[in-house]
């Protein structure tokens, strides 16, 4: 009962929040209106038992990434994106896809059978330890692709982001 | 030598050519190509004996093919493609006027340097001797696809020899030629397509056949393809199919409404050009509707003999005003290709033996006379450096020779009696006006020859005019140095000539070589054209 | 089981992982190239010199295992889970060619070297972030196409995605390129963000990320008269597809196209225009062979849609790609579209394969060999064009139309070779390009869909113009540009594409054969690798869950 009332404040809050970042004109307040909805996400991982993933969440996007945009913001307040807005075309065709989309995906959720798991099995394969095992073992080949990757990236973002000589 | 092998070689020998013009210097390339086209033409007249002896057309329609080379060119999984060539009395006379046009052609381009565009003379005569191959290799296949790989082959060549070396609005001419060909191809395309999966279907096999002879002869794909319930889309399968291909035909010869192409084409393309385009080119359109729709959907082509042969009728009529209105000498020509063609559509529309006869024969008389008439005009543009009609006059004073030659040369394409352009227009009217006799219901028939009849009163107009204003009257001060037809251009003119004549006056040699396969495709077809006639 | 996790440790066997010898290579690749950098000082030479020999090893490795015919393999399954990585003819194959593209690209960017546009400029001075971005994304290709995991496919798409954007903007100071990269991004992730999102519903609802089994399960729901799939189905897939219609720039994920073709530099575009379409290619025809094939000749309802979708998808791709190539003045924004047209002529294939109506089934075969044709003929015409264009740019330092005027006299070579790569790719016979739009049609037409036929031949008509109109920049016009110095081993480059344009027309047999064998193959991997799990999957409804299977699974993140 409890977790029924948390699940839906929580969903509440990131819902919301994620409203205020679209509506938002300050790009400041949309920069903490983000931090709602991560958050928010964050509690309803938490919710679901899945606590790594929550941490996880809270660490990289509401720690990391959201400083970094707000960051970004502060440092570059004198563009010319501060005061983007849409055009009202923009803006209406943007709703009536973001409408269709919505009934699309809510009619899909509430159609499918989605499968139940057993809560008990369901918390100890998402303990930090299972976790951990499966990144080393079924997991493997993703997690390896993943490192390479990065280091791909991180090479082509040093070199973008360097200054010339 | 052996059948097959002459006719591979003549097909591929223009290609060989072209690789010698590409490797040898550039003031050789006319004369290999000449000498090329030359060794290609006497090859192909090897081939005369088996068909002037008639054992050519024992048995039915495609069972004795001459010279017939038979290979798979692919043959994988769901996939038969072949390499199969052969003569019929269809291709055979048309294999031996392409290698002659084409000769002649070549002998004609032998001013190339005096040419307002005269650069890359490697070039031209490597596009033209590839235009040859790709003419002779439509003429002599009998697989649908590689048929369609020959077409297509004769796009390209055609697109830069009018493209780079015509006249004034020579891009636009190349343009529209290539785009309105190519239309006509993209819908042959898809009866490529249907064809084979029908014909597949139809012998109950996971591989069709491209065979046009195999199309045209097996029960069950007839039964297929000419089936009043084989629906395509809703609509008739053997009808949609002869239209697709009619329209991809028509373009070539070219029918009403889509000729708007060849006025200009042949205006803009030098000389040689024009006369391949007008004799050889033009009749490729022709040749496709009796080798392709004909034999191979006759129950389509009956029900829309009527729509056929009016488009026919349409092309002489209107053919022969817009003669009437030209002031250009080459456009006049031009038009007057398009109303000659119109009597070999009649002719086929009608499917009667006269009907067919006299279109091959048109085919064959206007492939002679239609690249005369281009030479000589290109004859009077050489010295005069323009083409208006109107301000020529009293030619033939000072050409007398040339003058002698132009006036057998017109009255050929008028279809003077005992030369051969009549022969052709007086079986089709004829074959038109009987047709009802063979088919009850076309009772249209002999009306549609009346009104063809007119076309040939038209035709004597324009032209004797013509000659009126260009060779007769009083001598003009401006052509009074001209001098007369050189030994070259006489060259090329007499063979015309002596054709012209030859046709005309002794027509039965030039039958013998195809009366056994008309009659071959007729009968093949009688069965189904009775049952679509309500019989 | 949980207790024992860390003693049961599973680890990869050598045997095991010498079947992904070309993978390792071309992240060996990348190894050398920062560790050369160190210790070279940034050679540029040497950095070419490693993607050369890389792109050479990692090709042998490649072309052995599609030699010695060796069995299909699919790996590291420790837990039974489905396989992460997949080596067999149709990976090899795939990775052949983007060994070969990555040789073409790698002797462009040396050519390119000699000329001093300030494009080259940039490639010399930072040839190792170059080179380590454009191996990298050439490894995220080969993996597309060597893998049937769900996660895989999307960290493959990924990997071949994020260097794209960074060799698109490398060009620092060049504005058209900066902004090509942005759209390319933001284009990138919103796809990305779809097809991560389809890959999640169809996770959520077969609880495994492996495609066999989900292809299993779906065979299993429609044989228990499931329907409420469909829509399901429908969406779920459809989303999934969007990322990689990203990758071959399908009508209306292909706005990127045009602009990363014309901002990034040539070598860029080129490697663009060919791998990552080819990649986004292999992976739909391996998604397919999967989900479709597996359950063999059953009428699932959604496919029906899905077929629909990309069939339409296909009609608008070439349709917008030729009427939009049109206008374009700039070589390669043309190309751009042309590009475009062209993955529109593949898409149609694609349709046929999703099709579930008899004669879809029956044309499946003849359009995985289509489609594998079309991908062998488009990357000898687009290295071809690509090439002239290069040659041209360098010694014009134009990329305009008009910059090709006159194009036969000052290089008769080049514009030979260019006119007939350009009238291959109108699909003019007896040329390479005809013949795989001819085998593409037929089987679209056995496949049943007879008016993408006729679009499709519509589509050649108008695209002859376009292409007529470099034709005639080339031939028909000349106002007396200074004669073009190629280079002789460019030259030769496009000789040899030329060459091979021209066989695979005339010599249609070989390379019908070469595409057929890929295609049973795939047929044959799919029937060996998934018969085995039929049975077990195909047992329990797939709406009850298989916890077994689905306990070590981490949700996604």
């Amino acid at each position: 009962m409890i977790e029924d009332a948390a699940f839906y404040i929580f969903a509440g809050v990131s819902l919301f929040s994620a409203i205020a970042v679209v509506l938002s004109k300050n790009i400041v307040r949309a920069a903490v209106g983000l931090l709602g909805t991560l958050g928010g996400v964050a509690c309803l991982y938490f919710l679901a038992d899945a606590n790594l993933l929550g941490v996880i969440q809270l660490i990289v996007y509401a720690g990391g990434t959201l400083i970094l945009i707000v960051f970004g913001i502060m440092l570059t307040s004198q563009s010319p994106w501060v005061g983007f807005l849409p055009t009202k075309v923009q803006a209406i065709a943007a709703s009536i896809v973001a409408v269709i989309l919505t009934i699309g995906i809510v009619r899909l959720v509430t159609l499918v059978p989605w499968a139940q798991r057993n809560p008990d099995e369901l918390s100890q394969s998402l303990t930090v330890k299972s976790i951990g095992d499966a990144l080393l073992t079924t997991y493997l080949v993703p997690f390896e692709v993943a490192s390479v990757l990065l280091l791909v990236v991180m090479i082509g973002a040093a070199y973008l982001a360097r200054t010339e000589k | 030598m052996d059948a097959s092998l002459v006719l591979n070689l003549v097909i591929f020998g223009p290609l060989l050519g072209m690789v010698l013009v590409l490797i040898a210097p550039a003031e050789m390339a006319k004369r290999i190509t000449w000498l090329t086209s030359f060794v290609v033409f006497l090859l192909s007249l090897t081939l005369f004996p088996t068909f002037l002896d008639g054992s050519a057309f024992d048995g039915g329609y495609g069972e004795n093919m001459q010279a017939v080379t038979q290979m798979d060119w692919i043959n994988v999984v769901g996939l038969k493609i072949q390499y199969h060539i052969g003569l019929d009395g269809l291709s055979f006379a048309l294999i031996i006027l392409t290698t002659l046009v084409m000769w002649l052609a070549a002998w004609t381009s032998w001013n190339f340097n005096t040419w307002k565009v005269n650069k890359g003379a490697k070039g031209y005569f490597a596009l033209f001797l590839l235009l040859e191959t790709g003419i002779l290799g439509t003429f002599a296949s009998i697989d649908f696809f590689l048929f369609y790989i020959f077409w297509e082959l004769m796009l390209l060549p055609m697109y830069f020899l009018i493209g780079v070396w015509g006249g004034a609005k020579k891009e636009y001419a190349a343009i529209k030629f290539f785009i309105y060909t190519l239309a006509g191809s993209v819908l042959m395309l898809v009866a490529l397509l249907a064809m084979y999966y029908s014909s597949a279907d139809a012998m109950n096999t996971s591989t069709g056949t491209f065979d046009l002879i195999t199309y045209a002869t097996n029960k069950a794909i007839q039964q297929n393809f000419n089936d009043p319930n084989h629906m395509f889309l809703g609509w008739n399968f053997g009808k949609v199919m002869f239209i697709f291909l009619f329209i991809g035909f028509m373009i070539k010869v070219p029918l009403f409404p889509f000729h708007t192409w060849l006025p200009l084409a042949h205006v803009e393309a030098p000389t040689p050009i024009s006369m391949i385009l007008a004799g050889v080119l033009l009749k490729l359109g022709a040749y496709g509707f009796l080798r392709v729709c004909y034999p191979i959907f006759p129950a389509a082509a009956t029900e829309l003999a009527f729509l056929v042969a009016t488009l026919g009728v349409v092309n002489i009529i209107y053919g022969a005003f817009c003669c009437l209105a030209q002031t250009d000498f080459k456009r006049l020509v031009a038009y007057s290709s398009i109303s000659h063609m119109g009597y070999v559509v009649l002719g086929i529309a009608v499917m009667t033996t006269t009907g067919f006869q006299g279109a091959m024969f048109q085919i064959l008389a206007h492939g002679i006379s239609s690249p005369m008439c281009f030479f000589l005009v290109g004859v009077i543009y050489d010295r005069a450096h323009h083409r208006e009609i109107n301000r020529f006059g009293g030619l033939w004073l000072q050409m007398p020779k040339y003058g002698s030659l132009a006036t057998l040369g017109f009255f050929a394409s008028l279809g003077l009696p005992g030369l051969c352009g009549f022969i052709g227009e007086a079986w089709v009217l004829l074959g038109t006006f009987n047709a009802n006799k063979v088919h009850e219901s076309m009772t249209w028939a002999p009306g549609m020859a009346v009104v063809a009849a007119f076309g040939v009163v038209l035709t004597a107009a324009y032209i004797l005019w013509m000659i009126q204003r260009v060779y007769l009257g009083t001598e003009r001060k401006e052509y009074a140095g001209f001098p007369d037809v050189t030994a070259r251009e006489a060259a090329i003119l007499v063979p015309f000539a002596v054709l012209a004549i030859f046709m005309g006056v002794m027509p039965g040699y030039t039958f013998q070589l195809m009366n056994g396969t008309i009659d071959q495709v007729l009968t093949l077809i009688k069965p189904m054209t009775a049952m679509a006639f309500g019989g | 089981m949980p207790q024992s996790m860390l003693a049961s440790m599973w680890m990869p066997s050598a045997e095991e992982l010498s079947q992904l010898a070309p993978l390792f290579a071309l992240v060996a690749t990348i190894v050398a190239l920062l560790l050369a950098a160190m210790f070279t000082n940034r050679n540029r030479n040497v950095a070419a010199s490693i993607v050369t020999l890389g792109a050479i090893g990692t090709g042998l490795l490649a072309w052995k295992r599609l030699q010695s015919g060796a069995p299909s393999w699919a790996g590291f399954d420790p837990n039974g889970m489905g396989p992460m990585l997949i080596s067999d003819t149709f990976s090899q194959f795939f990775i052949v060619l983007a060994c070969v593209f990555m040789l073409v690209v790698t002797a462009m960017w040396w050519l390119g070297q000699k000329s001093d546009l300030p494009d080259s400029e940039v490639h010399r001075m930072d040839a190792t972030e170059f080179f380590v971005l454009f191996v990298g994304s050439a490894f995220g290709m080969s993996l597309m196409v060597s893998t049937t995991n769900l996660l895989m496919i999307i960290l493959a798409v990924e990997m071949a995605s994020l260097p794209s954007y960074g060799i698109t903007a490398f060009r620092k100071k060049n504005r058209v390129a900066a902004e090509a990269s942005m759209k390319y991004v933001l284009f990138g992730a919103i796809t990305s963000a779809i097809m991560i999102y389809g890959a999640s519903l169809l996770y959520g609802y077969y609880q495994t990320l492996d495609l066999a089994t989900i292809g299993m399960k779906i065979a299993a729901d429609m044989q228990a008269g499931a329907t409420t799939g469909t829509l399901f189905l429908s969406v779920a897939v459809f989303a999934f597809m969007v990322g990689i219609a990203f990758k071959v720039s399908a009508v209306p994920f292909h706005f990127w196209c045009p602009d990363v073709f014309q901002g990034a530099s040539i070598e860029v575009t080129t490697w663009l225009s060919v791998a990552s379409k080819a990649a986004g290619l292999g992976l739909m025809l391996r998604v397919l062979s999967v989900i479709i094939c597996a359950p063999s000749a059953f009428p699932v309802e959604a496919f029906k849609y899905v077929s629909l979708a990309i069939a339409i998808m296909a009609a608008l791709t070439c349709t917008v790609g030729n009427l939009a190539a049109y206008r374009q003045m700039n070589l390669k924004r043309l190309l751009a579209y042309s590009s475009i047209a062209h993955a529109g002529y593949m898409l149609m294939a694609v349709a046929i394969l999703w099709s579930p109506t008899d004669a879809g089934i029956g044309a499946a075969h003849p359009a995985f060999s289509a489609i594998v044709s079309y991908i062998i003929v488009y990357l000898l015409m687009n290295a071809g064009a690509f090439f002239v264009v290069a040659m041209v740019y360098w010694s014009t330092g134009s990329e305009s139309i008009t910059a090709m005027n006159g194009l036969i006299r000052r290089s008769p070579m080049l514009a030979v070779c260019m006119a007939i790569i350009l009238f291959s790719l109108v699909g003019m016979p007896p040329l390479g390009g005809f013949m795989a739009k001819f085998y593409l049609l037929m089987a679209v037409w056995k496949g049943g869909l007879y008016w993408l036929v006729v679009i499709a031949v519509l589509n050649t008509l108008i695209s002859l113009y376009y292409y007529a109109r470099i034709v005639r920049a080339m031939i028909l016009t000349d106002d007396g540009l200074p004669e073009i110095s190629a280079p002789m081993s460019g030259q030769l480059i496009v000789a040899m594409c030329t060459i091979g344009i021209i066989l695979t027309g005339v010599l249609l047999g070989p390379m019908k054969e070469i595409a057929n064998n890929n295609a049973s193959n795939l047929y044959a991997v799919v029937k060996s690798d998934v018969a085995p799990r039929t049975a077990s999957a195909a047992g329990p409804s797939a709406a009850t869950p298989n916890t077994e299977n689905a306990d070590t699974a981490p949700t996604i993140p």
